[in-house]
């Protein structure tokens, strides 16, 4: 049985297969060789036997010959000694003998032939012999029948007429040719027989000696390829041993499913990994599908069916529960053997337990996922930065903050360099150092140009790590976008400065309004105090004046009580307007100062003419942006403020104009009165102050104008030189620069 | 006991309430005589003996009030105690309000009294009345009033 195995889980290599193979087919082929040098020494003893078998039975055959040779010369001579006998005796006895002798002759020459049938020399000769025989045998018949009937002497006439020793002679000689010829041939066989028994004792002993050789050969090759086999015998069984320990260590199952019966057989290991009792392994492949996890037994049963039907190798991993609940991944490999028509019908591999790579693998393939998806979509940037070689690797991400694609920009720092922003470069090198020497933390905020050329704002972070020798070679870090912190800073920033302007406008404000209001309560506690004192004062006089008749006196007070009391009205109307001042707020609106100057001399022409007061608009007097009600109140104030104190005697001349600047449009109120010192210039706007005791004014009305203007986010000023007249300035913000203002 | 008349200067701007103390410090067996100038920078000039006041006398006591045009009673007071010439004269404050700012100010500028104006009229007339005697009679100024007029 053979397994597919992993690596070098049994220390077999091709090469020594291919030569244990050879060493094998090599002992096989002495033996072999060895088997045929001995048959064929046999088969050539055996050949060699035979012809020595022949080479006697020639022997006797000449032997047999040369006997019939003298049996038949003996035939020959009996017949003649038999007929002599009867010539001279006229013996019955000897012509019977005679007869006797004939017939044997007769069947010498038969057997002589047929002995020497293969040898038509021999058979010519006998063909010789026997019509010599025949002569004789005639011509003995004749001496006989000449006995018989003429009796002795005719008989001897008879003899001595045929001269018989002649033919004699003949049939001696032919015989004496054939035994020659067997004589000749008996040594000829002789000598072959002999060399033919040389011949049979040298292949003999060669053979045998070939066959001890190849023998002795073979048994070397025989221990040798035994010792080899014990040897590897070994090896399998250690290897084996290994693979079980291996398979052991790697709970590492074997299983051999029957296909065509669906039995599945199960080592010990297998049933351990799958928990299920080994005396009774799973019986069907039902039975370990269900085994497998219900979520990939799908796919697992479609792998198998793809290797069964498709021949494809069968590798899959897959998770099994166990009897007890818990879940395994298994790794699962398997050949499949196949029929004559190509139908699997076995299926032999193995399981191992692949749970703690599995979950390895998982943990790396979500780490990788991470990283992966983290140098790619996170909006944070990735630096590693070889500090030997230069080289550093910005992540998608990094290169993106800039508006780079990943291919963009070369991995280099000569790369990073060119859009680092160049004021920076200083503060990286910097931050570097301090890290490197001091440990502090690498975190800056650095700019960077991006492609459409932009600032980037981005907060580097890094740390710097030192190789075995301890010196820095390499530096990773992060790149953090924070273009859009600094921009909400800035505006914070901005926010902040606004908001500290207007906390200090508001202060100011505030601090104005304190004033003020300490002025009102200073004046609560003056100026409306002093019509008070005046009346009271007047009225205990008005007493003493009225008990003593003083006429003069009386009217005086009364006159006096009186204009407290006007002076106490106008001073609380003021005081109201004021306050009502900074309260009520109108829509703005775009005023026509011209329109506010020509109602005012409505109201009060004929008073102004009286008084011989003329009032001058002139073409720059403006049109500002407005409440219109506060901005009556102003122009009728700067008005009167000017009548009462730019005219004389004698009236005089005002002039009303304006002129725009940036971001405000201005105008001017102008007297040619006395003027205002310096020195008093601010002090005017301030709340109960005059400059002249002798006017009836209260010291609110340029108050009210301050007031009226700051309101709406406007100032006023004076510009007077003594004698030279007066110009009050009102600049009131344009509209679209009223925001803060308001 | 004989006692020589005194010379008041009184820095009031208004008219009837320079009028009600004059009244008032007229109303006495004492000859003293006022001048009455009705804003801080005429004040200031008529004690330097500047133009129009070079022959005018040198007060022996300035009342002054607080609230004046153009130069106001603090800044008269710190200019009179800030001149060597003028510090000795004392400079009684006479105004309606009763802040405590004011006082304090004034004290601290070495104003050598601070009055307020009562608003009834008995009582001021009696405040004026007391201050006269006090000035007059119990107040022992040095010799020669320790001071020679400023030579112009």
């Amino acid at each position: 049985m053979t397994y597919p195995m992993h690596g070098d889980s049994m220390d077999v290599n091709p090469d020594a297969l291919s030569e244990r193979r050879r060493r094998g087919d090599l002992s096989y082929l002495g033996f072999g060789l060895c088997l045929a040098v001995l048959i064929a020494a046999m088969g050539f003893a055996l050949v060699t036997l035979n012809d020595s078998h022949r080479d006697v039975e020639w022997v006797q055959h000449t032997e047999e010959v040369k006997i019939n040779i003298h049996e038949l010369m003996l035939a020959v001579l009996e017949a003649q000694t038999a007929k002599r006998g009867y010539i001279i005796t006229d013996d019955g006895l000897y012509l019977s003998r005679y007869r006797q002798a004939i017939d044997e002759l007769a069947a010498q020459v038969d057997l002589l032939r047929s002995r020497t049938i293969d040898n038509p020399a021999q058979q010519r000769r006998i063909d010789n012999l026997e019509r010599i025989l025949q002569r004789k045998i005639g011509e003995m018949a004749q001496a006989i029948t000449a006995r018989e009937r003429d009796g002795f002497d005719a008989a001897v006439a008879s003899v001595q007429a045929a001269r018989p020793a002649a033919a004699m002679d003949q049939a001696r000689a032919v015989m004496r040719e054939m035994l020659d010829e067997e004589e000749r041939l008996l040594r000829l066989r002789s000598d072959e027989a002999a060399q033919s028994r040389w011949a049979t004792l040298t292949t003999m002993v060669a053979g045998v000696l070939i066959g001890v050789l190849t023998a002795g050969f073979s048994v070397w090759r025989i221990r040798r390829e035994f010792e080899y086999r014990r040897t590897a015998h070994r090896a399998v069984r250690e290897s084996q041993e290994r693979l079980s320990q291996a398979q052991d260590a790697a709970q590492f199952g074997v299983f051999d499913w029957d296909i065509a019966g669906d039995a599945v057989y199960s080592d010990r290991r297998y049933a351990a990994l799958f928990d299920i009792d080994p005396g009774r392994p799973m019986l069907t492949r039902g039975d370990w599908l269900d085994h497998v996890h219900p979520e990939d037994r799908e796919r697992a049963e479609h792998e198998m069916n793809q290797t069964l039907e498709h021949g494809q190798p069968y590798s899959s991993e897959f998770r099994i529960v166990r009897p007890d609940g818990s879940v395994r991944w298994v790794a699962s490999q398997a050949t499949v053997s196949r029929d004559e028509n190509d139908s699997p019908v076995r299926a032999i591999g193995v399981v191992a337990d692949i749970t703690d790579r599995k979950q390895a693998e998982i943990a790396l393939k979500t780490s990788r996922d991470f990283t992966r998806m983290w140098l790619n979509e996170c909006t944070d940037g990735v630096w590693d930065w070889n500090l030997e070689t230069d080289e550093k690797y910005m992540s998608p991400g990094f290169k993106r903050l800039f508006g780079y694609d990943d291919d963009e920009l070369p991995n280099h720092a000569d790369a990073w360099r060119e859009i680092l922003h160049p004021d920076d470069h200083e503060t990286v090198l910097q931050a570097f150092r301090e890290h490197t020497c001091t440990g502090a933390a690498y975190n800056i905020p650095v700019r960077y140009r991006h492609k459409d050329g932009s600032l980037v704002w981005v907060i580097r972070r890094g740390v710097a790590i030192r190789d075995q020798s301890g010196r820095f070679t390499r530096m990773i870090g992060t790149h953090t976008d924070i273009s859009r912190l600094k921009r909400v800073e800035a505006e914070l920033q901005r926010a902040r400065d606004g908001l500290e302007a207007t906390v200090r406008a508001r202060t100011a404000d505030l601090r104005r309004t304190n004033e003020e209001l300490e002025q009102f309560a200073y004046a609560a506690s003056h100026d409306l105090k002093t019509p008070v004192v005046t009346f009271l004062g007047f009225l205990n006089m008005l007493q003493g004046q009225l008990d003593a008749g003083d006429a003069d006196g009386v009217h005086d007070s009364v006159q006096r009580m009186q204009r407290a009391a006007v002076r106490m009205q106008r001073l609380i109307d003021d005081l109201l307007e004021i306050s009502r001042i900074g309260r009520v707020v109108s829509e703005s609106e775009r005023v026509t100062i011209a329109d506010l100057v020509l109602e005012f001399i409505e109201v009060l022409g004929p008073a102004l003419a009286e008084q011989g007061v003329r009032i001058e608009i002139e073409d720059s007097a403006p049109v500002v942006y407005g409440d219109p009600i506060r901005l009556r109140q102003v122009v009728h104030n700067l008005l009167t403020n000017a009548i009462k104190y730019g005219c004389g005697e004698t009236g005089g001349v005002i002039h009303v104009g304006g002129r725009a600047e940036d971001d405000a449009t201005c105008f001017y109120v102008r007297d040619e009165g006395p003027g205002i010192d310096v020195q008093y210039q601010d002090k005017i706007f301030g709340l109960f102050q005059r400059l002249d005791s002798s006017t009836d004014g209260t010291g609110v009305g340029l108050a009210i104008v301050r007031r009226a203007i700051e309101c709406q986010g406007g100032r006023v000023w004076v510009e007077s030189q003594p004698g030279r007249g007066a110009t009050f300035w009102v600049a009131m913000p344009d509209e679209n620069t009223m925001t803060l203002a308001a | 006991m004989l006692t020589k008349p005194l010379h008041f200067l009184l820095v009031e701007d208004d008219e009837d309430h320079a009028q009600l103390v004059m009244l008032a410090l007229a109303d006495n067996r004492v000859s003293n005589t006022v001048k009455h100038v009705t804003d801080g920078a005429q004040a200031l000039a008529y004690l330097k003996g500047e133009t129009p006041f070079e022959a005018d006398p040198r007060p022996d006591v300035v009342l002054l009030d607080l609230k004046l045009p153009k130069v106001d009673g603090q800044e008269v007071l710190r200019q009179i105690k800030e001149d060597e010439a003028l510090r000795v004269i004392p400079v009684v404050i006479l105004t309606s309000s009763d802040a405590e700012t004011d006082r304090a100010r004034a004290y601290f500028s070495h104003a050598n009294s601070f009055l307020t104006k009562p608003l009834d009229f008995g009582k001021f007339h009696q405040m004026i009345h007391d201050l006269q005697c006090y000035w007059t009679v119990w107040n022992k100024p040095p010799r020669g009033r320790g001071v020679i007029r400023r030579s112009a």
